[in-house]
Order: structure tokens, then C-alpha cells, then sequence
């Protein structure tokens, strides 16, 4: 009953809040004058667009059903921007598909562990004591682990496949999020606003949802960014080594691994996959830094 | 006179006590307080001596490893102490609000005011409509005089300045027209000129709602404007207890004497300034007698021996010390 009536409390006070459309609005302002966020911005609009794209753009199909060996290894030209592979297939092509993989597995697993980590990092930085120790003890289980490497030993024992990658990354990955949220609601908890709010007849999960956690979202945007770059970065390494997703499916890490052996003859295997790669890590880390200045409330009084 | 009216709340014996590592901290050491209906009481004291202590009390929000050890806090004949923390979430904010001292930090820096507001009125009185509860809002701020009450409801804490705050803050504790109003130290944090202001709009506001107010300060100048009575706190007791102008006429305790002397007045020369010496005593030992008794330049024997006890001097004067007749001849309530 009373926990219902809480959740009840945390719906109606966002429904009646206009406050966030104006901090969005705010935010998309000061963004605008940050060259890092416009930057990086850009470089994921575009590469997101592409790949969204990717089925109506007048192109060779990345997994086509005939191969002719003629088409092999060919170098690049107007009809293969990005050349071919050494089976035939149109990189460019190729390399829009894997950016649909990479991105997906990297938002959705970024996603997971964002709100694995906010939810368990939230409780222990709010109620403290036993609870606290426990999931402290947990976080730090997982965060002896260099994640990529957790990721690795979850995906080989898992299986390749697209899901167990989304899942590997995600158990490997929510402890940094989970120890953020934790250190930011230990002193947002202490904040007069939420004793005031307490005063005023304010719940436990009210404070937490509606005090706590909005006043802490600047630092976990940041992290989920560049928490996207990262989790790029883990897929294709783990397709590259091959645990992640399988062929037939495009994806960039696979692309450089069967590249490998033709970095000679045919540069262009490798390279622009890589460069892709790079290009949206460097997007992703660029917005991320550049939301760290826009979201800094040091920052508020330029506004304007 | 006082005996007939209604008491809002009314506090016996309450002792509220730290534990922590080191040793004890008796925080408060039997407080004796009662609170009528339509009125105003000053508690004044020293950093430390628990004025803070018996607001967060009554609230039942002593900080951890604090607590209520004994006595009682009756609010309107509910035991407070006995309640349910879901019951006594029920009371805060509806029944019992509080300001605190700072504006700049009590107010939620990702929020409007306007959703603030909004957000202690729907809790509860269950307004969910926007329109009324907009409405409602607008009727708030303006009750607090804040001009143009349509705008500041979309602005954010930092745009507004410290008396602005200070008066959302107001407007949020009376939103629900509570029957007690705890005002700690509400002025400390304002610059002089704004202190007046706030001070008179917060009487204003507490006898427009008809509630009570506590109001907790270290300042006797505002006590003297806005208070009906005071209540003079030393070290987790309450020593004197008068009609404020009872009190600034005729101070009966030692303490309450010093307090005054150490005001220099307008048109008085002086080289040095009137101090009370030493200092405020450890808390963590406990007194067998009068906690003032280090400090007090009229302590006997007994002083240290003997807990003095309450006494009526003049109808509605109390005092808690020996050289008053009668002050010593209870043997304390320790």
C-alpha cells in the first residue's frame, strides 16, 4: 500500500512538472555554443543516420547471395566507394550494416547497465548501513575485473551470439555506473533540500526518485556517452577475437579480423572499418566531454 | 490566563541523546515546552545548546546516531514519540512545517519553484489538476508578497535572490496551513535590510493561516519583534521561560541576565563589550546540578549539587534556578 502510493506520488509529480522541458531546453542551448557537443553530435547524427538508412540506399547487399570471384579484392572506385572484400562484397555496404550491430549492442547494453547501476547505486548511496555494504561489496566484486576482459570470459562461456554480447557487456560494465550513482546520492542525501523536503512530509522513494536522482543525471549523461564509446569498442574487440556477433552478420570487428591477412594487397578492407570505428568513438567521447562543460552547473550563469 | 487556552504542542520531559563512539551526548536534558494556539514562541540560546535539537524532535528527524530516550511530545493530544514513521509523514509538512535557516540550499537547484510548490500540495492535499493546482500556487506566492507570482513560478532557485527564496521557502512551509511552523534561524542567512522584512511577513503569514510558530534563533533583537514569548535554552535546558516583554523588563535567570547585558545598547558608550565567561560545557558529562553553574557568578554550593527546578516567580515567568525561592527544594529530575 504505502509503497504503491509512493510510485503513485513519483507519477504524479512528473506528470505535473514542466520544470524538465525547460532544462532540456536550457541544456539544447548552451550545447549549441559548445563546438565539442556540435562536433561530436554530428559525427553520431551522421553515422546513425547512415546506418538507419542503410536498407534504402541504392547499394550492393552486404551479404549477397551470389558471389562472383571477379569482383574480389577490388580497390576503390565509383561503383565500391570503400572497394571490395576478399570474397567480393561491396565494404562501404558492409560497413553501414556493421554500424546498425555496433550501435545497437552498444546503446542497448549501455542502457542495461545504467539502469542496473542506477537503481542499485541509488539504493546503497541513499539508505547507507547494511545495504550499502553489500551492494558496495558487489560493486567492487565486478570492478576488480578489467571490463573487457569480464566481457570476454561472459561472451566465450555464453556463446556468440547478438543478445549474449548485449548481456556480456552489460554485467561487465554497470559497476562504474552503479559506483557514480552511489558517490552522488552519499552527498545529495545530505543536501538541505531533501531534510527540507523530508520536513515537509517527503517519502523515502519520493526523495530518492524526485531529489536525488534528477540532481545527479549531469554526471551519469556524461558516463553513459562515453559508456558508448566503450561498449563499441568491447563488440568489435569481441568479434574481432571471435565470441561476438557471427557472420553472416556485418560488424566492424569481424571486418578488420578477415581483413588481416589482406593488409597489403587490399588496405581498404581494414581501414575504412577502422576508420568508421574510430570516427564514432571519437563522437561519442567528444559529446561526452563536451555535455561534462554544458551539464557543469558552474557553467549556469553563462546561459542567456 | 495561559492555562485555558488550547496548547498545540506540549513537550515533557523530553531527552534526546547522541550516542556515538566517544561517549554520550546529552543533547537535550529534560525540555519542558508548550505551545498554544495562535502563538508565537522564541527559543534563544547558544550554538549548540539545542534549539535545533527540540525542532528536529518534535519533527521526529533527529540525525542518526541521535535519539528521543525520553519524555513526551504531544501534538494536539497525539503522542508524537509513539507514532509510526508513516504516520509521522503524514504530520510533517501538513500538520508541522519547517523553514530553515538557509534559503539558497533548502530549495531543490533542478526544480522550479513552481514545481516545488506543486509538488508539496498534490502530496497533500491531492490536488492533481494542473489548472487548480497552478491556481493554488499563484494564491501561495502571493500570500508570501512576491510580486508577479506568475513568473517566479517558472524560475529556478538561482535566479531568485536570498529574501526571494527565503519567502518560497515561507510559502512552501504554510502551503498546507499547518498548525505549528518551525522557523530555524530563518533570518541568519539574509542581509540586514531583508531580515526586517521577512520577519514581518512571516508574522503576517503564521496569523493569516492561524498557526503557531517556534521560532529558534541566537538573536534576541528578533525575538523581541516577533515573539509572543521566549524560551531562554542552555545546554538541552530551558532555563527561563517568559512573555517576551516580561523578559526583556525583568530577566530572572543568571544566563537570561548576561544574554541582555552582552547587547550593547544604542547611545551607550562603551570601551569593551559585556561577555559572559567561559564557555558553553561539555555535553557528553552529565550535571548532577545547574548546567550554568560554571559560568554563573552567583552559584553556591548547591548550585552544583542539585538540579534547580521550575518554578512560577511572576504568573507566567518561569525560571529554573536556586536563588529563587522554591528553585531548589525539588531534588531534581535526574
Amino acid at each position: 500500500m504505502s509503497a504503491r502510493k509512493s510510485l503513485n506520488d513519483i507519477l504524479i509529480s512528473w506528470r505535473t512538472s514542466g520544470g524538465i522541458k525547460q532544462t532540456i531546453v536550457d541544456i539544447v542551448s548552451r550545447s549549441k555554443r559548445n563546438s565539442m557537443v556540435v562536433v561530436g553530435l554530428t559525427i553520431i547524427i551522421i553515422i546513425v543516420a547512415l546506418a538507419l538508412l542503410a536498407p534504402v540506399l541504392p547499394m550492393a547487399s552486404p551479404t549477397p547471395t551470389q558471389l562472383n570471384p571477379e569482383d574480389k579484392l577490388m580497390s576503390v572506385s565509383w561503383r565500391h566507394f570503400f572497394g571490395t572484400d576478399e570474397l567480393g562484397r561491396d565494404v562501404f555496404s558492409r560497413v553501414l550494416w556493421g554500424a546498425r550491430v555496433s550501435l545497437l549492442v552498444a546503446t542497448l547494453s549501455i542502457l542495461f547497465s545504467l539502469m542496473i547501476g542506477v537503481v542499485l547505486g541509488l539504493t546503497a548511496g541513499f539508505f547507507g548501513g547494511v545495504v550499502d555494504y553489500i551492494i558496495t561489496g558487489t560493486i567492487d566484486l565486478f570492478w576488480t575485473f578489467p571490463s573487457f576482459l569480464l566481457a570476454l570470459a561472459l561472451a566465450a562461456t555464453l556463446g556468440p551470439s547478438l543478445e549474449n554480447v548485449i548481456l556480456a557487456i552489460s554485467i561487465s560494465y554497470w559497476a562504474g555506473f552503479a559506483r557514480l550513482m552511489r558517490g552522488q546520492a552519499l552527498t545529495t542525501r545530505e543536501r538541505q533540500y531533501v531534510e527540507a523536503s523530508r520536513a515537509l512530509g517527503a517519502g523515502n522513494l519520493r526523495i530518492m526518485f524526485t531529489h536525488v536522482l534528477p540532481n545527479c543525471m549531469a554526471p551519469l549523461i556524461v558516463w553513459a556517452s562515453v559508456g558508448v564509446a566503450d561498449a563499441i569498442t568491447i563488440e568489435s574487440s569481441l568479434t574481432f577475437l571471435g565470441v561476438g556477433t557471427q557472420p553472416p552478420t556485418p560488424s566492424w570487428g569481424y571486418m578488420l579480423n578477415r581483413g588481416m591477412p589482406y593488409l597489403e594487397e587490399a588496405p581498404w578492407i581494414t581501414t575504412f572499418p577502422g576508420v568508421i570505428l574510430l570516427l564514432t568513438i571519437l563522437g561519442f567521447n567528444l559529446l561526452g566531454d563536451g555535455m561534462r562543460d554544458v551539464l557543469d552547473p558552474r557553467m549556469k550563469g553563462l546561459r542567456r | 490566563m495561559t492555562s485555558e487556552r488550547k496548547s498545540v504542542v506540549d513537550i515533557r520531559g523530553l531527552r534526546t541523546q547522541f550516542f556515538l563512539q566517544e561517549g554520550t551526548v546529552t543533547a537535550l536534558d529534560g525540555v519542558d515546552l508548550t505551545i498554544y494556539e495562535n502563538e508565537s514562541v522564541g527559543i534563544v540560546g547558544e550554538t549548540g545548546c539545542g534549539k535545533s535539537m527540540t525542532a528536529f524532535s518534535i519533527l521526529r528527524l533527529v540525525p542518526h546516531p541521535g535519539k528521543i530516550t525520553a519524555g513526551s511530545i504531544k501534538f494536539k493530544g497525539v503522542e508524537l514519540t509513539k507514532l509510526s514513521s508513516e504516520q509521522m509523514r503524514g504530520i510533517r509538512g501538513r500538520q508541522i512545517s519547517m523553514i530553515f535557516q538557509d534559503p539558497s540550499t533548502s530549495l531543490d537547484p533542478v526544480f522550479s519553484i513552481g514545481d516545488q510548490l506543486g509538488e508539496v500540495i498534490s502530496l497533500h492535499q491531492n490536488i492533481y489538476d494542473k489548472a487548480a493546482l497552478d491556481k493554488k500556487i499563484v494564491q501561495v506566492l502571493k500570500m508570501v508578497r512576491i510580486a508577479a507570482p506568475e513568473n517566479v513560478m517558472k524560475q529556478y532557485p538561482h535566479e531568485l535572490s536570498g529574501g526571494m527564496k527565503q519567502r518560497v521557502m515561507i510559502a512552501l512551509a504554510l502551503s498546507c496551513t499547518p498548525s505549528l511552523l518551525i522557523a530555524d534561524e530563518p533570518t541568519t542567512a539574509l542581509d540586514v535590510t531583508i531580515q526586517a522584512q521577512i520577519l514581518n511577513l512571516l508574522k503576517e503569514a503564521v496569523r493569516g493561516v492561524g498557526s503557531s510558530m517556534m521560532l529558534i534563533t541566537h538573536n534576541l533583537g528578533v525575538v523581541a519583534e516577533t515573539c509572543d514569548r521566549v524560551c531562554i535554552m542552555y545546554a538541552g535546558r530551558i532555563v527561563e521561560e517568559a512573555p517576551t516583554p516580561e523578559l526583556f523588563s525583568r530577566p530572572l535567570h543568571p544566563y537570561t541576565a548576561g544574554l541582555l547585558n552582552a547587547f550593547p545598547k544604542l547611545g551607550e558608550r562603551k570601551d569593551e563589550l559585556t561577555v559572559i565567561k567561559g564557555t558553553v560545557p561539555n555535553l557528553m558529562k552529565p550535571f548532577t546540578g545547574c548546567s550554568f553553574v560554571d559560568r554563573c557568578e552567583l552559584a553556591s554550593g548547591v548550585c552544583a549539587k542539585t538540579r534547580p527546578s521550575r518554578v512560577e516567580v511572576f504568573p507566567g515567568h518561569f525560571v529554573s534556578c536556586h536563588i529563587y525561592p522554591g528553585g531548589g527544594e525539588q531534588n531534581g529530575v535526574r
